[in-house]
């Protein structure tokens, strides 16, 4: 097929080829521009680099933690609280948003409580949390899947809600009851919307685990952050935010690959 | 003759929609009778309660009042319905969606397996059975839709304007197939449409329900003096045509005024 392309389909393949290579050279461009003037100004003394700390820095203390083992411990906590709290609300999503659907009455009387619930700012719950749970992980779990989970109850159960009733009637058409209108048509068809919302609740997640870390942790990469701040190691701060960047990026590729899986 | 025994029975058949804002009679005594292996036709403005007729004869809708009965059937026939739409799912090839009510049943019984798999030979889309719905035609889209109910062995089909979503060529066509396909299973059906000329070209009887309330107008046997049925193309030529349509036309008129 390719060959035959036209003259113009060609160079318009051509162009924009040409416009992608150069978004991506100024976005690479732009990232090594940033971390070179960071090292440089740090080098130089323009800025204190015991407070901005500096990217050579950062390398080394990354290198001396990792053979400690402290990092990979930390990381690991980290990961392992994101991925058990985000399996929660991902199980917890789907059966509320189902029953809800399943009961509208049970939906109208729950409606008002999960508008509010979303709308609170869930890091005002995380000292409570502290209280009635404890200074551990238990805390910092609940304290994600309190972020992520409102949300996404009410974004699912509105996507179920507004299934083409008609795709509905067909079920019914076919002597079908309300259990095969769900597996039939609801959640098939809604799968592209549920795949959208858990990529969403994962970024909420580790943002869920971040706050619990910072309130109630002895280790994880929030633990490390507060840590560094109040002991002066601007280096272990700023590692464990970038840590946090890449652990974000990487989370987020992982559920738009099974995003791609499934659809 | 002696007087067949009807199939289905209607009588006294009214319904009343409540909403918020007030109630609506939508059907008001409704009386007719369907006989075995008859396809009829039930025509009206829109808003004559056509839809709602169908919803109560499918069992969609609880009857309020009157009855329905099927008096030559021991018991509730099965009863097959055509959406608006073919509504077939995207999501899933067309043989899976043939056999999407079978499914639900939990009847794929390598019997009813055999019998689609039949159909489809016969009506034209075999070869398309691990093909999407979007790869196909509308008019093979509605043919896959009506195997869809035919899978169910259906004895009285209900039709809800299964053709008003097809532009004019594909609708003529499919007409005059699904027409046939109904005789041919022996199935005795009605359909509801606003389209005049598509009800005299496939229906043995229609029904002319006036403005809402719907209640019947009159009911007129449409026989256009052939051996066997013709063609919705070519009853659309027969001589007899313009004069049902007329017919059909100052019934609807008589009852605007």
């Amino acid at each position: 097929m390719k060959h035959d392309n036209s003259k113009d389909q060609q160079l318009y393949i051509r162009r924009l080829e040409q416009h992608r290579k150069m978004v991506l050279f100024i976005q690479v461009f732009l990232l090594i521009t940033f971390i070179a003037a960071w090292e440089i100004c740090s080098d130089l003394g323009w800025i204190n680099s015991f407070i901005f700390s500096s990217p050579s820095r950062m390398i080394q203390s990354g290198i001396a933690l990792w053979q400690s083992g402290n990092l990979p411990m930390h990381i690991g906590i980290t990961l392992a609280e994101t991925f058990g709290s985000f399996l929660l609300v991902a199980a917890f999503t789907i059966l509320t948003a189902i029953l809800l659907w399943w009961n509208q009455t049970c939906s109208e009387i729950l409606e008002p409580y999960l508008v509010v619930l979303n709308s609170l700012p869930k890091s005002a719950m995380a000292p409570i949390f502290i209280v009635w749970l404890g200074n551990n992980m238990k805390t910092i779990i609940v304290t994600s899947i309190s972020v992520a989970i409102f949300g996404s109850i009410l974004n699912l159960f509105t996507n179920f809600r507004s299934t083409d009733p008609d795709k509905i009637k067909l079920i019914m058409t076919l002597h079908g009851n309300r259990l095969d209108c769900l597996a039939k048509v609801v959640i098939p068809m809604n799968l592209p919307a549920i795949l959208s919302i858990l990529k969403t609740d994962i970024g909420l997640c580790l943002i869920g685990v971040v706050i619990g870390e910072f309130l109630a942790a002895r280790q994880g990469l929030g633990y490390l952050i507060i840590y560094g701040s109040q002991v002066f190691k601007m280096d272990w701060v700023m590692l464990s935010i970038v840590l946090l960047c890449l652990i974000a990026v990487v989370l987020y590729q992982c559920i738009a690959r099974l995003e791609k899986h499934f659809l | 003759m002696p007087p067949k025994k009807a199939f289905l029975s209607v009588r006294g058949l009214s319904h009343t929609y409540h909403t918020v804002s007030g109630e609506t009679k939508a059907l008001a005594d409704i009386h007719f009778d369907l006989f075995p292996g008859e396809f009829a036709a039930v025509v009206g403005p829109s808003g004559c309660g056509k839809s709602t007729l169908l919803d109560l004869l499918a069992g969609f809708i609880p009857v309020q009042t009157g009855y329905i009965t099927y008096p030559s059937a021991s018991g509730r026939p099965s009863i097959g319905y055509m959406l608006q739409k073919d509504h077939l799912l995207e999501y899933r090839t067309i043989y899976k969606n043939i056999i999407l009510g079978l499914e639900i049943q939990h009847l794929l019984t390598t019997e009813n397996v055999n019998y689609v798999r039949r159909l489809m030979e016969q009506y034209d889309i075999a070869d398309f059975a691990d093909a999407y719905p979007r790869e196909l035609s509308g008019g093979m889209r509605q043919r896959a839709a009506l195997i869809r109910t035919l899978s169910m062995h259906p004895n009285f089909l209900l039709l809800d304007e299964p053709f008003s979503a097809l532009d004019y060529q594909t609708r003529l066509d499919v007409s005059g197939d699904i027409g046939n396909i109904i005789r041919d299973q022996q199935i005795t059906a009605l359909l509801v449409t606003h389209d005049l000329s598509e009800a005299i070209s496939i229906a043995d009887r229609i029904l002319i329900l006036g403005k809402r309330p719907g209640s019947i107008r009159s009911i007129l046997p449409i026989d256009f003096e052939t051996t066997s049925r013709p063609s919705p193309q070519e009853a659309r030529l027969h001589p007899k045509f313009q004069k049902y349509f007329d017919q059909i036309w100052k019934e609807l008129k008589r009852d605007e005024e």
